[in-house]
């Protein structure tokens, strides 16, 4: 008797753990597949487009296939969730607007759906419409449109005390590449901008010059990965250039899941709330994603990393997030700080509240306030700007004070002077 | 005897390929710079009107979505274009040389990626897969509240002024008095309340589409369609460029760009030299309208306009129009403008109808009057 309770139960348990909870939503963001170089420096000896198959900062036949790829293990591993059959009711693809982003998605898109029914013959691929909006009209993905308030924040970081001995720790470093590279270098974007192209030079198996032997990769690596933590260093910064991301990602979730009574739900229609989302962006993308959820180990993303957020549904209907980081064959599952592997929603929404922001707020915390124009950093200026005030103010009183004293005396006088012309 | 029976036949053969072969191949290149304008692919009906037999269900792909035979149109128009220009466009894609332009709705964006996978099939080095014989090709669209170039859907305040004028001219009174009866007739038997030439328009579009698809169309269709309808359809499509200032407004721009891309590339500033817009069909009617090209047309799927620019002294220009993606090809000669037609001539010609700054022509104020504007 026993042992068939027993064996009931261990069948009950068995098929819990086997069951997954039901997938509702799957948002990815990845980085395009290999490029050639952007732009190599002034004395790069590869300067010369000819060296290069494609042309400067152009998805490479490598890339093409890299995403092709990352497309198929799309397939793979969501293909009880997306049908094979593409529908464009179950995904909505948004990607920079540049090349190799364009063409990485699309690249992604002929491995993850290929067609079941080929409309020309031996060719399996269909067209699956990709959407970009402008670099500079772009707050979401490219996080490119202009936010002065963004960029006075970031002024303002490089004279943080830890950024400043940075100048004085690299400074031979900055030297020696100045002097061998033929740019000034003087920050870590340039010292990463360097170090980019010669990781590419090298993938190609180009002979690097001699002078690169001694500080390529090493001495350059920390600093080429600390550029992409500077973009959202701070929470401030994350919040301006992450910030409608977030924004949109937890709408999206907040939507699918239905979870959040009297939120205001998008129109069925609204291409944000199709089941998967793909993002196709930059290293940056990854990184400033990464960082401001405080989940970036420096390094540089490489081509076709890819973030996963998963958002699934309990038995109990209770919605947790989980969250993946694929920068090689295998995911590594991520943890948010002061969450579970299994996020619930809610404590995700909360936990990235404060780097989330709408557009339009967006706008209005990109403006800057006259405040910003004074030098003294902003609790500085408001102190200064009160002083400035109750002085003014001070002064104010004490004029009107002395103007209404005035005023009495000559009130009184031209009183008695009217009084004496009556008279 | 069989020798002889294969000598007719390949006679015929050949009589088959230079009769079907409605392009003929440019053989010399001496084409500095090709734009190229063209209507997405058959599409499913963008809307069913309410007493339509035919349910949305048929359409698996959704309404408004490019159909089999659509994908199918689009990549043998990039096919055709690549044996048209076989000497001109490169076999090898490269995306500075390539600008792909399209309205922003899927089937265009679709349209535009098929087109460009039957003209750069990868070839040599650029086979990245050797079990797809595709390759990603890199495309723009501008948002359709920002588009005043293929879509046309950028607001102007001016400009829907005019519109609405229109409707109210004689002209306009006038057919819906000759149609009277018509528009009873549609009323009564699609359940829609059909009282503008647009809605006509609508009804005519989809009942071409369920034609197309060997639906069969309701018994009082008969009646009508095509006859009836198509004129009325046509007229729908040429009614956006009434009048020089609406032609100046909805095809101007697009005119203004191709003409500013070739005195670009001949002041050899860095300028791609093909490139390619995935449009409406009243896009093509827009811009052919303010080329001077005014017969009522109703553009099929997959039609195009070619602009070449010649690299003679001085440059040149050709115009190409074809009414589907399988149609025969006419050179286009734009008045005034008599071969060869110069640029500089052509840009003369046209100078009425090139906005100098659109946004602030959509901001005047005009006095109005339908009549006079007509």
């Amino acid at each position: 008797m026993y042992e068939i309770f027993f064996m009931v139960c261990a069948l009950l348990c068995n098929f819990f753990c086997y069951c997954q909870d039901d997938l509702l939503s799957v948002i990815v963001v990845f980085r395009h597949g290999a490029r050639t170089p952007i732009d190599p420096y002034p004395n790069d000896p590869y300067r010369n487009s000819s060296y290069w198959p494609v042309g400067f900062g152009q998805l490479t036949d490598a890339g093409k296939k890299e995403q092709y790829e990352l497309g198929q293990w799309f397939r793979k591993r969501y293909g009880s969730f997306i049908s094979a059959n593409y529908s464009e009711n179950d995904i909505y693809v948004k990607s920079t607007d540049v090349d190799r982003t364009l063409m990485s998605a699309e690249a992604n898109l002929a491995g993850f759906f290929p067609p079941q029914n080929e409309f020309v013959e031996n060719l399996a691929w269909q067209p699956i419409p990709v959407h970009s909006t402008k670099e500079t009209e772009d707050e979401l993905l490219a996080m490119k449109k202009s936010c002065p308030k963004y960029d006075k924040l970031s002024k303002e970081l490089g004279k943080e005390p830890f950024f400043k001995n940075l100048s004085h720790t690299y400074h031979d470093l900055y030297a020696y590449l100045t002097r061998f590279s033929g740019t000034t270098v003087s920050d870590p974007d340039t010292v990463e901008y360097i170090y980019n192209t010669l990781t590419i030079e090298r993938s190609f198996n180009f002979t690097l010059p001699p002078w690169t032997v001694n500080v390529f990769p090493k001495k350059m690596e920390y600093l080429s990965s600390l550029s992409f933590a500077m973009d959202t260093y701070t929470t401030d910064l994350a919040r301006l250039k992450t910030g409608p991301f977030f924004n949109l990602i937890t709408e999206h979730f907040k939507n699918v899941s239905g979870d959040f009574l009297g939120h205001h739900n998008h129109s069925k229609e609204d291409v944000w709330n199709r089941k998967f989302l793909i993002f196709s962006g930059h290293d940056t993308t990854i990184a400033n994603i990464l960082n401001s959820m405080g989940l970036f180990d420096l390094h540089s993303p490489p081509f076709a990393s890819t973030i996963l957020f998963e958002l699934r549904r309990k038995f109990d209907n209770s919605t947790y997030l989980n969250l993946f980081y694929k920068n090689s064959s295998n995911p590594i599952q991520l943890c948010l700080k002061g969450c579970q592997l299994d996020c619930d929603l809610g404590r995700f929404i909360e936990i990235l509240e404060p780097i989330t922001v709408d557009p339009k707020r967006w706008k209005e915390e990109c403006t800057l306030s006259w405040l910003d124009f004074l030098p003294f950093g902003y609790e500085g200026n408001i102190v200064a700007v009160t002083m400035l005030l109750s002085f003014t103010l001070i002064s104010l009183c004490l004029l009107c004070a002395l103007n209404c004293l005035k005023g009495e005396k000559s009130g009184k006088a031209l009183y008695e002077q009217l009084s004496s012309e009556e008279a | 005897m069989s020798k002889l029976y294969e000598m007719i036949y390949f006679y015929f053969e050949i009589l088959l390929i230079l009769h079907w072969n409605p392009v003929a191949e440019v053989s010399s290149s001496n084409i500095k710079q090709i734009h190229m304008l063209f209507r997405h692919g058959e599409r499913s009906p963008s809307q069913l009107y309410k007493n339509d037999p035919h349910n949305a269900s048929l359409w698996q792909d959704g309404l408004g979505y490019l159909t089999r035979t659509g994908k199918l149109q689009m990549y043998n128009l990039g096919q055709r274009i690549r044996k048209k220009y076989a000497n001109t466009i490169p076999n090898f894609y490269f995306p500075d040389d390539v600008k792909v332009l399209s309205s922003y709705s899927d089937r265009c964006l679709m349209s535009a990626q098929l087109f460009t996978s039957g003209l750069f099939v990868p070839q040599k080095e650029q086979i990245w897969n050797e079990e797809l014989l595709w390759q990603p090709i890199s495309m723009n669209y501008m948002p359709r509240s920002q588009d005043n170039m293929i879509a046309s859907k950028q607001e102007c305040p001016t400009y829907d002024i005019l519109y609405e004028e229109l409707f109210k001219s004689h002209k306009y009174k006038k057919i819906l008095q000759e149609n009277s009866e018509l528009f009873q007739y549609l009323t009564e038997y699609t359940g829609e309340n059909i009282d503008t030439i647009r809605k006509v328009e609508e009804i005519y579009n989809t009942l071409q589409i369920e034609e197309l698809h060997n639906l069969t169309l309701p018994e009082w269709t008969h009646e009508v369609y095509p006859d009836l309808l198509k004129p009325l359809a046509a007229y729908s499509l040429a009614s956006f460029t009434e009048t020089d200032f609406m032609k100046k407004i909805k095809g101007g721009p697009f005119v203004k760009k191709v003409l500013k891309n070739m005195e670009d590339i001949l002041d050899n500033k860095n300028s791609p030299r093909f490139f390619f817009y995935s449009g409406h069909d009243l896009t093509l009617v827009n811009i052919l309208r303010t080329l001077g090209f005014t017969n009522e047309m109703k553009p099929n799927f997959a039609a195009y306009l070619i602009f070449e620019l010649h690299n003679t002294s001085p440059a040149t220009v050709k115009i190409f129009y074809s009414n589907c993606g399988w149609c025969e090809e006419e050179e286009l000669i734009v008045q005034k403008c008599m071969e060869p037609c110069t640029l500089d001539n052509l840009k003369k010609n046209l100078d009425h109808l090139l906005p100098l700054d659109w946004s602030q022509e959509c901001n005047n104020k005009i006095a109005l009057n339908s009549d006079d504007l007509l």
